[in-house]
């Protein structure tokens, strides 16, 4: 609105630069005439004196020649100082001419003070053509100067006797008009010149500043990497944003983390600039693309009088991504994207409820495997409970340091004292309510808010068990690991402290992210030698991989807890949980089972020797340190 | 913005009197090609424009001593000009004509024009001779 007011400006000022020049050549065209009108004037003038002059001249006249009749000197006398009455400050020069039988002018009178001519002195007239046109129209004329110093015109009368030319009488005006006009107006003029200058000077001015300002507004609404809009572009236009007209697609590339940990940022980077081509390549141009964040990216699609349905848009984007390996340097690297979409935004509550729901999507679509599009329609919605908390609830908390850790204890089976404590990961609600990992853990997995809250459980605990002689488990998971930062994080706090590096276990998630066990195993060596502890946490369960566990060389094993709840009443399970215990105890690591919620599992446990147990029927996690199991 | 108006009338002013010296050197340069038997005799004159000038056109020999000219531009009288009634002189100013016995022309400006006269007799008795375009500039005497 500002820089509306300021183009305003400019044509405002435009308009009255233009004015201006109008002003200034009307001031010339003023001063032409002012000018025309004086010659007009002095010329009557001139030529009512001379009708006088011309007069006494006749009276002398006696017969066919003039020059004759002037040869007096007396006389002569008499007529030129008649003629000087008539010199002024701009009348220069007065003469009466004769032409001779030879075709030269002479002088037979001058009443000139300066260079005064000599009775019957030739004189070379300049337009020469013009004084005969005189003798030949026997009217006046005027001839207009341009190279003559001084002289700026002169006025020719005829002087008749019966209807015939015999002499001209001449005066020589000098330019001193055209001075004192130009000097009266000049002032005016110049006011007007400085005028127009500094008001185009203002209009450059505002022009640069405008020109500026659209320049950073280029650079504030668009993403230095992808030269994509930027969400800064989203706040802009949200309010002038017909949802009715697009539909909206939440795209994300997968796996895109593990690609920027393992080649590197300036790798991630070149994929993401690649992607942003194929995206911008498959789009229209109605289309709004923006870089939503990280590796998220915001579509509308334009719906407006479009053949392509928002479906065949996106479903070209996920192919193109997926068709196209990106090379940099020496890597391919292949890519797939997963698509949110939701058709009908206009439908929802606002714009941030739409790009809400075609996040949910998005993770749908991460959670059924990647490489796909989910579409957004009511059954979706009801059979999923995602979205409780999503990634920028999870970021408000971290903001307004809502996140906390309950800390339950791990217990040592046999004689019930505590081992350690496992740090669980809570929210507190803006009301004061308890949020559980389930409510948003899921829906912040693949995004930076996840290493973020990572970073926040960390912190919270070495600073909480830095001063303590108690023993706590921290939850990482394996793509935390490949964050250089939190890794950078431990590293540096561990190696300053290795006291508290001796005291803390880290949990690790075995899942399908671990892709390449030789990183993975990297990592945990890192952790050893840190002097720290390792849990392979929900061991059992469906990806568990013997051969990684021993590669590790984990101190603990966690046994999955869906195997542990099952434990009193399904002898398979039983039978598989007592195989884990004795894989581990010939590995040299201790078990640990959790979710032990009732008297029967932790009984039945006892009979399979597990080291150690965790769960509500022992203690429940708190806020504060449990110093004490009681049953 | 006085300063920038004074600078541009100084220039024109100078422009306007350059103006005038080089139609005066221009007008002088086809009067001397214009009488017939002076072509290749030695010029010389008084007047330091006209000598610097006339010494860049080829054709014209221009000496440095007035002893060694037969061709004299003179812009003002000279009393050793008496002494060397041979000489062809021409003059700058109309009056001279009458003050130099052997001045055979003139030019000068009046009211401002160029003007341009040849004295007949005298152009007879130093056997000089116009060209066709000179011609109408002969004075039958000075008037």
């Amino acid at each position: 609105m500002v820089k509306l007011k300021d183009t305003l400006l400019v044509l405002i000022l435009f308009s009255f630069g233009i004015f201006f020049i109008y002003l200034y050549f009307y001031i010339e065209n003023t001063q032409n005439e002012i000018k025309d009108k004086i010659i007009e004037n002095k010329i009557r003038h001139m030529s009512n004196t001379f009708s006088h002059i011309e007069y006494d001249i006749l009276k002398i006249y006696k017969n066919d020649d003039i020059a004759k009749s002037l040869a007096d000197k007396k006389l002569r006398s008499v007529l030129e100082s008649k003629l000087r009455i008539l010199l002024s400050k701009n009348k220069k020069y007065v003469y009466f001419l004769y032409l001779d039988k030879n075709k030269k002018f002479r002088f037979l009178l001058d009443g000139s003070f300066d260079d005064k001519a000599r009775f019957y002195q030739k004189f070379d007239p300049i337009n020469k053509n013009i004084y005969f046109k005189v003798y030949a129209t026997k009217e006046k004329k005027i001839i207009f100067h341009k190279n003559l110093e001084n002289l700026w015109i002169t006025l020719l009368y005829p002087v008749k006797q019966n209807d015939k030319v015999i002499g001209i009488l001449s005066m020589d005006m000098t330019t001193s008009i055209q001075d004192d006009i130009a000097y009266l107006i000049e002032p005016l003029k110049n006011f007007f010149v400085i005028l127009i200058v500094f008001t185009f000077l203002f209009i450059s001015v505002t022009t640069i500043q405008l020109f500026r300002y659209f320049r950073t507004r280029k650079r504030l609404f668009h993403d230095q990497l992808t030269n994509l809009f930027n969400r800064n572009y989203l706040e802009e236009i949200q309010g002038g944003l017909n949802l009715e007209h697009y539909s909206l697609a939440m795209l994300d590339l997968d796996r895109f983390k593990i690609i920027n940990d393992t080649y590197g940022h300036a790798t991630g980077d070149f994929v993401l600039q690649d992607s942003a081509r194929i995206f911008k390549e498959n789009i229209r141009d109605s289309d709004i693309l923006i870089r939503f964040g990280g590796e998220e990216f915001l579509l509308f699609i334009s719906t407006n009088g479009k053949k392509d349905s928002a479906l065949k848009v996106c479903d070209r984007i996920r192919e193109n991504i997926s068709n196209n390996n990106i090379k940099y340097e020496d890597s391919e690297i292949s890519m797939t994207v997963s698509i949110g979409l939701v058709e009908f935004p206009s439908r929802e509550t606002n714009l941030l409820d739409a790009i809400k729901k075609a996040d949910s999507m998005l993770y749908l679509a991460k959670q059924r495997g990647r490489d796909q599009i989910v579409r957004y329609n009511s059954n979706t919605e009801n059979t999923s409970s995602i979205n409780k908390k999503g990634v920028s609830d999870v970021k408000t908390a971290l903001n307004e340091d809502r996140v906390i850790c309950h800390f339950q204890p791990i217990v040592n089976a046999k004689d019930l004292t505590i081992l350690k404590y496992e740090a669980l990961v809570r929210i507190t609600s803006v009301t004061g309510e308890t949020i559980y990992p389930g409510d948003f853990l899921p829906y912040i997995k693949h995004t930076n808010i996840h290493y973020k809250l990572t970073k926040k459980i960390l912190e919270i605990c070495f600073d909480k068990f830095k001063n303590s002689d108690k023993l706590v488990s921290i939850n990482v998971s394996f793509l935390d690991l490949l964050n250089r930062d939190i890794v950078s994080f431990i590293s540096k706090t561990l190696l300053e402290d290795p006291a508290l590096a001796s005291r803390i276990t880290f949990e690790i998630l075995e899942s399908d992210e671990i892709e390449d066990i030789n990183i993975f195993t990297q990592k945990i060596d890192l952790l050893h030698k840190l002097g720290s502890k390792i849990a392979i946490d929900d061991f059992g369960s469906g990806y568990s991989n013997f051969k990684a566990v021993l590669d590790v060389r984990a101190d603990y094993l966690k046994i999955d807890g869906t195997l542990i709840k099952e434990i009193d009443n399904d002898q398979k399970v039983f039978q598989v949980v007592k195989s884990i215990v004795s894989f581990a105890r010939d590995s040299g690591m201790k078990t640990v089972a959790e979710f032990v919620a009732s008297k029967e599992i932790y009984e039945k446990l006892k009979t399979l020797d597990i080291d150690y147990m965790q769960g509500f029927y022992l203690a429940k996690p708190n806020e504060k340190i449990i110093e004490e199991i009681k049953i | 913005m006085k300063i920038i108006l004074s600078i541009l009338l100084f220039a024109s002013l100078l422009f306007a009197n350059n103006h005038n010296n080089s139609l005066k050197i221009q007008i002088l340069e086809n009067i001397c090609s214009g009488i017939k038997n002076i072509k290749a005799m030695p010029i010389y004159s008084d007047d330091i424009e006209i000598q610097k000038a006339f010494k860049n056109v080829h054709r014209f020999n221009v000496v440095e001593n007035f002893n060694d000219a037969k061709l004299i531009i003179l812009s003002k009288n000279v009393d050793k000009i008496k002494k060397f009634p041979k000489k062809h002189i021409f003059v700058l100013n109309y009056d001279l004509l009458e003050t130099i016995p052997n001045s055979f022309g003139a030019f000068f400006w009046k009211k401002g024009r160029p003007n341009i006269v040849f004295i007949k007799p005298r152009l007879k008795e130093q056997l000089l001779k116009l060209s066709s375009e000179l011609e109408p500039y002969i004075e039958e005497k000075i008037w």
